[in-house]
């Protein structure tokens, strides 16, 4: 490695050396590997486990634990990457389910919510991770437009069909009135019941779920406190977590 | 039926939870405005017009804009992200937020332990992972099978693994299974596992838009050693949909695979099961291993045809029911209509070594009565591999029937035998 001459022969030799030396996951005949997500109360990953804290037992006797480390998120990503070129799913890792939620998006900012759910989809779908895509509707209704899968080009495809349905427009709502967002459909009551939809029928799979969302607009009902508590007390319960992210205009 | 253990416990589950979804919900959205805009009374209709871009801001495209800030909509995504263990990120670019998220989606801790049993027996063992602390979650896959090269194992092996875990074993419909034995290679034995599915036991499922109806089945066989340890397995997933018109036409039809194996001789017996995916039911048929003295001269197991293909591509080397551009089709009936065309279909093995002429004799009897008995000598040379393949029309009449061929070769000869009944229609 010293020999090299130019950054990008080094980076190709530092990613060369790396893939090399990333433990990747194995059971061997006798070796019996797993992946343990520990999260607090919240849903939120908990990353101070020590090995004392923690007991494993096959079929009631406790294990003697011959390794025990914390993987992080970036390194499991890159030996997930690894094997990319597959679809084929390892039954040894943890499955991760992730949903993206589009929903009464603004019109100004429409094309680059689908734009980041494009990306998301083009660079995360991997093996053991499955996303879904689910479009909010009116009248508290979640519709799902691509089932879990880990195949990119499907789910590309039903990103894209998704951006070109018919989306509601108000009758007075002109797209370059810089009061257009403030006539925007607002979130309701009924974006609230469709959440619920989603976690209910998302309760039942396995593992921690994340919901990824693309929604311009969330009102937190007035005077229906009790509602939106009830969301999240349904969704730390169906360990859905949500995720969103927000770029000021 | 109910699965007590479910290792995967993710994808199958995931994706058939997603049918369902798929199957309840309308695929069409609906332009209704919602109860805050001017004209809405609940049911009347207003334009619907395509999304249109607006360039003035989109100048910055893979920054997340999707929401405006300073609105109600920050506190309340703030409020549902934190309070559910996931996160809000103010003025992120794509890169970062897809990057936390996944970050967070795939942290996780990474445990090893040795197991106290060496037997790749297929059996499930649970696992539970326990933490001192009780405020904390622990997530982690129930537990695994025990089978050689664990993680090669697909969603269907798992599906038919389940099955083979279920006690009693399963019975959920008839289907016919069988190992028949052709040949000795280097020690080891060619067997070619059979399946015989009456297509109307699995449940077809209506897909009324699409005017058709879908089956799905999984057939999977592992071969075990005395012991009960695993030593070869190998699965096929068969999905399929059928055109409504054609349906119950289908629905008369059989499905026949086979898969060609080379097994050692510590083999002793063969679990088979179907696994009816639309139906969410599997039946579970378990029998020994065929076994056959291989001498000089040898000869496969006589099996029952229904009928000879042509093959559009090469033949499988493997594949003994594949030669001369040909594939024959098995029967595992083990009775059959009057006048249905049937074949019986062996290969014979002569010694290579040996100079002398290869001979056939061939017997049929019907309710224990000679009805033919045919003696071949102009047969012709062995294939590549060695093999004179021999296919006898045995379309008959009603009754119990017994067809036998002989080989002989100088001094050596083998025989073998195929009993099968034909019924009036």
């Amino acid at each position: 490695m010293s020999r090299c001459k130019n950054l990008a022969t080094l980076g190709m030799l530092v990613s060369f050396c790396w893939a090399q030396e990333a433990p990747l996951i194995r059971s061997s005949t006798r070796e019996v590997v797993l992946e343990v997500s520990v999260r607090d109360k919240h849903g939120k990953p908990f990353k101070k486990v020590g090995q004392e804290d923690l007991a494993v037992f096959e079929d009631g006797v406790r294990q003697e634990l011959r390794s025990f480390r914390l993987v992080s998120g970036v390194e499991a990503s890159a030996q997930e990457k690894q094997r990319s070129a597959s679809t084929a799913l390892n039954p040894i890792r943890t499955v991760n389910l992730v949903s993206l939620v589009m929903g009464n998006l603004l019109m100004r900012t429409r094309a680059d919510a689908f734009k980041a759910a494009r990306k998301f989809a083009d660079t995360q779908v991997r093996p053991n991770t499955f996303i879904a895509l689910f479009a909010m509707a009116p009248h508290g209704r979640m519709l799902q437009r691509c089932k879990f899968t880990n195949h990119r080009e499907e789910l590309l495809k039903a990103i894209d069909a998704l951006e070109k349905e018919p989306v509601l427009v108000v009758s007075n709502y002109f797209p370059n009135d810089p009061l257009a967002d403030c006539l925007a459909p607002r979130g309701d009551i009924a974006d609230v019941e469709a959440l619920q939809t989603l976690i209910r029928d998302l309760g039942p799979l396995p593992y921690q779920k994340t919901v990824m969302l693309f929604i311009g607009d969330l009102d937190r009902p007035a005077g229906m406190a009790e509602s939106w508590f009830s969301l999240i007390e349904k969704a730390r319960a169906a360990k859905v977590s949500f995720m969103a992210g927000q770029q000021s205009l | 039926m109910s699965f007590d253990c479910d290792p995967l416990a993710g994808a199958s589950a995931a994706l058939s939870h997603a049918a369902q979804l798929s199957a309840t919900q309308s695929p069409v959205l609906v332009p209704v405005p919602g109860p805050g805009s001017p004209n809405y009374n609940g049911h009347q209709p207003i334009p619907v017009r395509p999304a249109l871009t607006d360039a003035a801001h989109v100048g910055e495209m893979g920054t997340v804009r999707w929401a405006a800030a300073g609105s109600n909509w920050h506190q309340s995504a703030v409020d549902l992200t934190t309070s559910t263990g996931g996160f809000f990120l103010d003025n992120a670019n794509n890169t970062d937020l897809l990057q936390t998220v996944m970050d967070d989606v795939d942290t996780r801790y990474e445990v090893s332990y040795r197991r106290t049993s060496e037997l790749l027996d297929g059996r499930f063992h649970k696992i539970e992972v326990k933490l001192a602390r009780t405020d904390l979650r622990v997530d982690t896959r129930e537990g695994y099978f025990a089978v050689p090269d664990e993680a090669s194992l697909t969603e269907a092996d798992m599906a038919a693994l389940r099955a083979l875990n279920m006690k009693p074993l399963p019975q959920a419909f008839d289907f016919e299974a069988k190992a028949f034995w052709f040949r000795e290679q280097r020690k080891e034995s060619q067997y070619s596992i059979v399946f015989d599915v009456p297509v109307s036991h699995l449940t077809a499922k209506a897909e009324p838009e699409l005017k058709r109806h879908a089956f799905h089945a999984i057939l999977f066989a592992d071969v075990k050693n005395a012991n009960g340890e695993i030593i070869s397995r190998f699965s096929k997933d068969v999905p399929s949909e059928v055109s409504d018109e054609y349906l119950p036409q289908v629905q008369t039809d059989r499905l026949t695979f086979e898969r060609s194996m080379l097994l050692p001789a510590e083999a002793r017996y063969v679990e088979t099961v179907v696994v009816d995916s639309e139906g969410k039911r599997s039946s579970v048929k378990v029998f020994p291993l065929p076994t056959r003295e291989a001498g000089s001269l040898s000869m496969s197991d006589i099996v029952l045809a229904k009928r000879i293909d042509t093959l559009e591509g090469a033949a499988d080397a493997t594949d003994p029911f594949q030669f001369n551009g040909k594939r024959v089709v098995p029967s595992l009936a083990q009775t059959v209509t009057a006048n249905q065309k049937l074949l019986a279909f062996a290969f014979v093995y002569p010694n290579p070594k040996s100079a002398e002429k290869l001979g056939l004799t061939i017997r049929c009897l019907r309710d224990a009565k000679l009805m033919a008995d045919r003696t071949a000598s102009n047969l012709p040379q062995p294939d590549a591999s060695g093999r004179v393949p021999v296919l006898i029309d045995v379309t008959a009449i009603p009754g119990a029937y017994t067809v036998m061929i002989k080989a002989m070769q100088g001094s050596d000869s083998i025989e073998r035998a195929l009993t099968y009944s034909v019924l009036a229609k």
